[in-house]
């Protein structure tokens, strides 16, 4: 069974770059979450096994879904155009990909997370 | 230091507020006891003008500037501190930070500090919390310095101290614009990445596609400038619509049909239609209205009726008959599904026979 990635970004252009490179190699994508409340619902409403969650989402940051991440065990990787410098020391533990990334670099990361190697 | 009779005639000159001097300056105290050293023409009105001038610069200051004893007691404070403290000269004299009001910590740390001088005969700097007696909080950065006696020890510390306040917040402030700057190059930098893959991933001819990412870019830059001269605080959808337009129109201002309210939209909501309306543009030159002479387009937007969205209309007439497009391209993607994820409304494509009809729908205020 493909493995569902949820991706949670407030630009669209970024986020279905991102889709679109991960249907391609065979991930399933749900609806893109632009909020915290919608990646909350998405969490709720899909079997999420990993997400890549951008930590500024118009402004507000989207640790609450990184909580909510947490909690259900999923394992995640955040994207910034922030340095490190912009994420609270709780969160310094999770992996995080300055924007703007290399395509091809992240799924490698994915795959990390889910402790498989490379393909 | 030993502490010298008061000499009236400079304090009531200078400030008459302060009558009742027990200690004299230390300014006064060296250069008396340099002048008794050294020399045997003194001359006390030449020593008591120097005093006025030495004080006079003091007092002008916005500074807060002090000496201590080597007891750590005030045995001068100019009246930039005194106004700080709310105190007058004779309340404050001969008492410690401690005696002053300070709390335990700050005394204790400048205590600390003013034996560090006394100890290396060295300056120190710091900077601190302190509550001014009328404006609050403010940051002082200090600066505690010997005075050397002629027995070439230190026999008093002179302080000077700045309000930094304002600095600080500039300096923070300078910081956070650079810090969003820079978030907002590797996020556009991030969208420009994305306009160039995607353009390149569906497309058939390199000249096409290198026009197609061209005037994408453009698209982006335009709104990006409606944007830098609000300050990126918003952009007004006419400025927008207009811009979108001219991107397009070969005939400046004869094809479009422009109208509706001013509506504010923040930049990430701005960026997202001026890109959707370029969408709509490239399309009408390609296939819809303004593929041939006389096809017009119409743009009309108005709030709906409690204002918390707006509707905007784009209309095309006059253009050859319209066929619903057979595959979906980046383009209508970009119109379809991202004005719905970067608004959070949504965007309606209807191939009407007379022309190409596509409703956007805004909700206003915060998702």
């Amino acid at each position: 069974m493909a493995v569902r990635v949820l991706i949670v970004e407030d630009e669209f252009l970024i986020a279905s770059m991102l889709e679109a490179h991960l249907v391609r190699l065979g991930y399933e994508v749900p609806p893109i979450a632009a909020t915290v409340d919608e990646a909350l619902a998405a969490l709720d409403d899909n079997e999420i096994q990993l997400a890549v969650v951008d930590i500024n989402l118009a402004g507000t940051a989207s640790f609450p879904v990184a909580d909510a991440l947490r909690a259900r065990s999923i394992p995640f990787v955040f994207t910034t155009g922030y340095g490190e410098t912009g994420v609270p020391e709780p969160y310094r533990a999770f992996p995080i990909v300055q924007k703007p990334y290399r395509i091809s670099k992240l799924e490698p990361i994915l795959r990390g997370l889910r402790g498989e190697g490379p393909v | 230091m030993q502490a010298l009779p008061f000499d009236d005639a400079r304090a009531t000159a200078v400030t008459p507020t302060r009558t009742t001097f027990t200690m004299a300056p230390p300014a006064h105290a060296i250069l008396a006891a340099m002048n008794d050293l050294a020399t045997h023409d003194f001359d006390p009105e030449a020593a008591s003008a120097k005093l006025r001038l030495y004080e006079a610069v003091l007092q002008a200051t916005p500074d807060l500037v002090y000496v201590f004893d080597l007891q750590h007691r005030f045995i001068y404070a100019n009246d930039a501190l005194l106004t700080m403290w709310g105190r007058s000269w004779d309340d404050a004299i001969g008492k410690t930070c401690l005696e002053l009001g300070y709390e335990p910590w700050h005394a204790e740390m400048h205590d600390r500090e003013i034996e560090h001088v006394i100890a290396t005969g060295m300056p120190i700097r710091g900077d601190v919390p302190f509550p001014h007696k009328t404006k609050g909080v403010r940051i002082y950065d200090y600066i505690f310095t010997p005075v050397i006696g002629p027995d070439g020890r230190v026999e008093a510390i002179a302080g000077s101290t700045r309000d930094v306040t304002e600095r600080q917040e500039h300096e923070k402030h300078m910081r956070l614009l650079v810090n969003e700057l820079n978030h907002r190059v590797k996020n556009t930098l991030a969208i420009v990445q994305s306009l160039v893959v995607q353009t390149l991933d569906g497309a058939s001819d390199s000249e096409q596609s290198r026009d197609k990412i061209e005037s994408r870019l453009l698209a982006l830059s335009d709104a990006h400038d409606i944007l830098t001269r609000e300050n990126w605080q918003g952009a007004d959808m006419v400025a927008i619509v207009d811009a979108a337009a001219a991107l397009c129109q070969q005939y400046p201002g004869e094809r479009f049909d422009i109208s509706g309210p001013t509506v504010i939209l923040e930049p990430r909501r701005a960026v997202a239609l001026a890109m959707a309306l370029h969408e709509l543009c490239t399309n009408a030159i390609k296939h819809g209205a303004l593929s041939v002479p006389g096809g017009r387009v119409g743009v009309h937007w108005a709030f709906d009726g409690d204002h918390s969205a707006v509707h905007l209309m784009w209309k095309e007439t006059g253009g050859p008959p319209v066929t619903p497009p057979t595959q979906r391209g980046f383009g209508s993607t970009l119109l379809q599904r991202g004005l719905k994820h970067d608004l959070g409304g949504d965007a309606k494509m209807d191939f009407e026979a007379d022309g190409l009809r596509c409703e956007i729908l805004i909700p206003l205020g915060n998702r």
